[in-house]
């Protein structure tokens, strides 16, 4: 047994080795004091300095501290619930937000070596393109010359209609190279994954169900593997599930080799140069830097357009970079995750110095207590340990409720970032969250208990001879106190315009004219079987049929169909080059290019957008005489001192000519925060490339919901109708950002002026009640009551305005930061400075005011002898 | 009788060498050392149990139970292996300390 076990042992076996020991010293005192007959006294100093050879001491001192804090803590009713929720608030909010930080942000993908994953892009940097998607050649041009990469996988959404003698379900379809999985190092949970086989010309379709449809569609079934389904007019089967983890670059429900997907083995799309449909995901070999890697892929890209010239024309500038897959992954999501945990970063210290200024009173109050351990042979640094330990077991008992306030909202913020990132799935309170918690408690405890420890008087001779302290260290210690109002002044005063700067944006936003009345509109999505509806003609003759059966039916005012109802937030940008008529454009000169809607004639009644000079094109309007409806924007923009109307453009440099109709008001499509996007309408007889029905309704829209379900049942019960939506509930959806980060801004802000106003009061009180024997002779001496409570009220005042100019001058560098986040709202904004200032002088005259009243219940003849 | 200060760090060895022929409870230790030392050294308590709690802890030294000659119930200390190993080692230290120290008084 080492020295080190032993002193475990003698831990351990503490109190009965205590008890030895005592009895060995009694036994030596009695024996001394039969030989030399004389008492001795205790034994209690030998006991200890003894027992200081076992080295647990401390442990000792530190129970003694914590035992004694605890009896401390529960004997201020008043103190440790304000503080401890105060604490808990903001240990609550870090917790949260740290634990949607670090399970999206830090924590590393779930996969084999996730920091080798990459993602490849190809952009034409020249005209603004900077998410070029892959062409088949492309894949198969970096796969054979790349030097850096490991690995070369493709990826591309589809969606397609799944018939398993079931109801039939529109499948969300990931169709992938056959080692998609093996370049992630995930293992089947059922069956096996695609092998080179399975991705052949001519192989029989297979599939692989992501776990959660596996779930949800068969119950978790485990004789799935080996079942046949009926996708895209082939047989499909089955040979193996995913396992429960998040699906990247999106959730999907099933997944195919490329040579079961429909398009991507179509003769187009595999010579095709200039198909570009998927996504690149790359492994980096061992030990190969993600720049060397950039370096190796736009080599590659800057040698494709050596070779293809006309595929990549010099005046496009086409390049190709990689980035980290996890980077990419939360792009969207990182400024505001970032900002929300600063936020909550500020309402923690916010909180932290409001809860030194109540403890620094506390101990004043303590001055004598403290002064009579010192007394007693309790050292200046015993003391400060003890002060510490007490603030430290607050802050724990703070960091604990955080810890649960925090899990009782998590759901919530995973809902939020769920809308932004796949990663959402991923965020729990783990271990490091945890641990995070622990350290921010420690350190919070620590932080507050600074304070008082440090600027509390801790020598015996002037608190014991004065009863009170001196006025000296009586005014360091309000300096102190005020520092400590100020700071929380300025700093929720910084949350606050914040908030007010995030919710003057969401209030512009909500009044956005998007270009359209989204009132009782009911959109649902048809996607037509691709192998089903081969050609235009049977579409058509589809959704003509549909649009037929529902225009019959009463209460519906209006029918149409296009390619993607406005603020989808599954709409697929369909973009055009054009030429016009009577405008030369050199060979390699940028074409006007331009979105494309594809749309029934009724689009413009169903969605209300106005007409502002011509026509709409209408059922008369039959592909050999070609018209289309233009945008005010690209009228604007192509015809700007011109009539439109009677021109022609062409969207195959001038085989085939449309003639300009109408043009027709600006629709935001994409987001109310943007600009309208200039559109080209197109009559669907020409392109029928629609799959979204609008209904237009008389009352409620959901309640129509049953007629449009029987209308495409009734001309097809294979076709499935999905992402039924209002245009409000779209609309509204397209806000949920910007809705959300407002309301836990404004939460976090509210929060904190809450904290603020108490400390505010709580100091005003402390002073009202140490100058208690001032008041009485101002008013002995005739002073009115109300002169010096408002006496009280200027002096917080000044404190406050103090306070203010600080956060002024913070909120109007600090909020240049959110300024991505805003949205027609500038940084400073005045307007919003202006109402926060005095929403914040308002709330501190109040916060002061009522404790300065209480001046007015003292009697003078009371206060004279308070002291 | 005047108490007489012990040399830093000798109070040690002086126990694990009165140990040495049989174990002893803690007044018997100090008493040995007395009457060696013609009643020249004292040993405290307050030096003589951190001592003693020190050698435990290293080692040198076991307790056992045992009874005083007033009939008490008392801790006897007993020298182990590594204890009389330790008291070697002391002693030579000290001689070595001793010789240096003679020479220089002598010569000086």
């Amino acid at each position: 047994m080492g020295e080190f076990f032993r002193r475990i042992y003698y831990l351990l076996n503490r109190r009965r080795l205590e008890r030895e020991l005592a009895n060995d010293i009694e036994v030596h005192r009695e024996m001394m004091g039969q030989e030399y007959r004389k008492d001795f006294g205790n034994t209690l100093r030998v006991r200890e300095q003894a027992r200081e050879a076992w080295g647990w001491s401390w442990l000792d001192h530190f129970a003694q501290d914590v035992r004694y804090g605890l009896r401390i803590l529960r004997k201020n009713p008043a103190f440790t619930p304000v503080a401890m929720l105060a604490l808990g608030l903001g240990i609550g909010a870090n917790t949260a937000l740290f634990s949607l930080v670090y399970g999206v942000l830090l924590k590393p993908l779930p996969y084999a070596q996730g920091h080798q994953l990459v993602v490849i892009r190809q952009a034409f940097a020249k005209t603004g393109a900077d998410d070029v998607l892959f062409s088949v050649k492309e894949i198969e041009d970096y796969r054979a010359q790349s030097k850096s990469l490991a690995e070369l996988e493709e990826y591309h959404g589809m969606s397609f209609i799944l018939l398993d003698g079931q109801e039939p379900d529109e499948v969300r379809t990931g169709v992938v190279s056959a080692h998609f999985f093996d370049l992630l190092g995930i293992k089947p949970y059922l069956g096996r994954f695609f092998a080179d086989t399975d991705d052949k010309p001519g192989a029989d379709a297979v599939l692989v169900l992501s776990y959660p449809y596996w779930q949800q569609r068969y119950g978790g079934d485990p004789s799935i593997v080996g079942r046949r389904f009926r996708m895209n007019d082939k047989v499909h089967t089955v040979i193996g599930v995913l396992p429960p983890i998040p699906q990247y670059p999106r959730e999907n429900d099933v997944y195919m080799p490329t040579v079961a997907c429909p398009f991507r083995s179509s003769e187009m799309m595999i010579n095709g140069r200039e198909q570009h449909m998927m996504r690149a995901f790359g492994r980096l070999k061992p030990g190969v830097s993600l720049n060397s890697g950039n370096a190796d892929i736009a080599g590659i890209a800057a040698r494709l357009q050596r070779s293809y010239p006309a595929y990549y024309p010099a005046d496009q500038g086409f390049t190709a970079s990689m980035d980290g897959l996890q980077n990419q992954l939360t792009e969207r999501v990182r400024p505001m995750l970032w900002m929300l945990l600063a936020t909550a970063g500020l309402v923690l210290l916010i909180a932290c110095a409001n809860v030194a200024n109540l403890a620094l009173a506390r101990t004043m109050r303590r001055e004598q207590e403290l002064a009579l351990r010192a007394a007693v042979g309790a050292s200046r640094g015993r003391l400060v340990r003890q002060l510490l330990t007490e603030s430290t077991l607050l802050s724990l008992a703070g960091g604990a409720l955080g810890l649960l306030l925090a899990w009782g909202c998590l759901s919530l913020l995973v809902r939020f970032v769920a809308g932004f990132t796949t990663r959402a799935a991923e965020v729990s309170i783990s271990t490091p969250v945890l641990l995070f918690t622990l350290v921010v408690s420690l350190l919070t405890g620590l932080a507050f208990g600074a304070v008082p420890a440090f600027f509390q008087r801790l020598d015996v001779v002037h608190s014991l001879k004065e009863g009170s302290s001196t006025a000296s260290s009586r005014s360091s210690r309000h300096t102190v106190r005020n520092a400590l109002v100020m700071a929380q002044v300025a700093l929720s005063f910084m949350l606050l315009i914040g908030a007010g700067l995030m919710m003057r944006s969401f209030i512009r936003l909500q009044s956005v004219d998007a270009g359209y009345d989204a009132e009782n509109v009911l959109t649902a999505h048809v996607p037509l079987s691709f192998t089903k509806y081969k050609d235009d003609k049977s579409v058509i003759n589809f959704f003509d049929r549909v649009l037929q059966k529902l225009e019959g039916t009463p209460g519906i005012r209006a029918v149409a169909a296009n390619n993607g109802a406005p603020l989808t937030p599954h709409g697929q940008p369909s973009r055009t080059a054009f030429v016009i008529e009577g405008r030369a454009f050199a060979p390699n000169e940028a074409r006007p290019e331009s979105d494309e809607m594809y749309a029934t004639p009724d689009i413009f009644r169903t969605l209300g957008i106005p007409l502002i000079s011509g026509r709409f094109f209408t059922r008369q309007d039959t592909p050999d005489k070609p018209v289309v409806v233009i945008s005010q924007s690209l009228a604007h923009h192509y015809f700007p001192h011109q009539d439109p109307l009677n021109k022609r453009i062409s969207g195959d440099d001038g085989k085939h000519w449309v003639t300009i109709v109408g043009v027709a008001g600006d629709v935001k499509q994409y987001g109310l925060e943007q600009e309208p996007v200039e559109t080209v309408y197109v009559p669907f007889v020409l392109s029928p490339m629609v799959g979204t029905l609008l209904v237009k309704t008389a009352g409620n829209p959901m309640n129509y919901l049953k007629q449009v379900r029987d209308a495409v049942y009734s001309v097809d019960p294979e076709e499935p109708v999905t992402d039924v939506k209002t245009l409000d509930e779209l609309r509204g959806d397209s806000m949920a950002a910007t809705r959300l980060t407002s309301l836990l801004l404004a939460m976090f802000a509210g929060l904190a002026l809450a904290i603020a106003a108490t400390g505010l009061s709580g100091v005003t009180a402390l002073l009202v009640s140490q100058r208690t024997r001032e008041i009485g002779i101002r008013m002995a001496l005739g002073a009115q009551r109300t002169a010096v409570s408002r006496m009280f009220v200027v002096q917080a005042m000044k404190v406050i305005l103090f306070g203010l100019v600080i956060g002024i001058a913070g909120a109007a560098l600090g909020s240049r930061l959110i300024a991505t986040l805003l949205f027609s709202t500038p940084p400073t904004d005045p307007l919003t400075f202006v109402a926060v200032a005095l929403l914040f002088v308002v709330v501190a005259l109040l916060a002061s005011y009522i404790p300065a009243r209480r001046v007015s219940k003292v009697s003078p003849l009371i206060a004279l002898r308070s002291e | 009788m005047a108490k007489n200060e012990m040399l830093p760090g000798t109070l040690g060895m002086l126990v694990l060498r009165v140990l040495q022929h049989g174990s002893l409870h803690g007044y018997a230790i100090a008493q040995r050392i007395h009457q060696l030392s013609n009643d020249l050294l004292q040993v405290e308590e307050g030096s003589l149990y951190p001592a003693l709690q020190r050698m435990l802890l290293k080692g040198w030294v076991q307790a056992e139970w045992g009874i005083s000659e007033t009939n008490r119930k008392v801790r006897f200390y007993r020298l182990t292996a590594a204890g009389r190993k330790q008291l070697q080692a002391e002693i030579s230290d000290y001689d070595r300390l001793n010789q240096g120290i003679q020479a220089v008084l002598s010569k000086a």
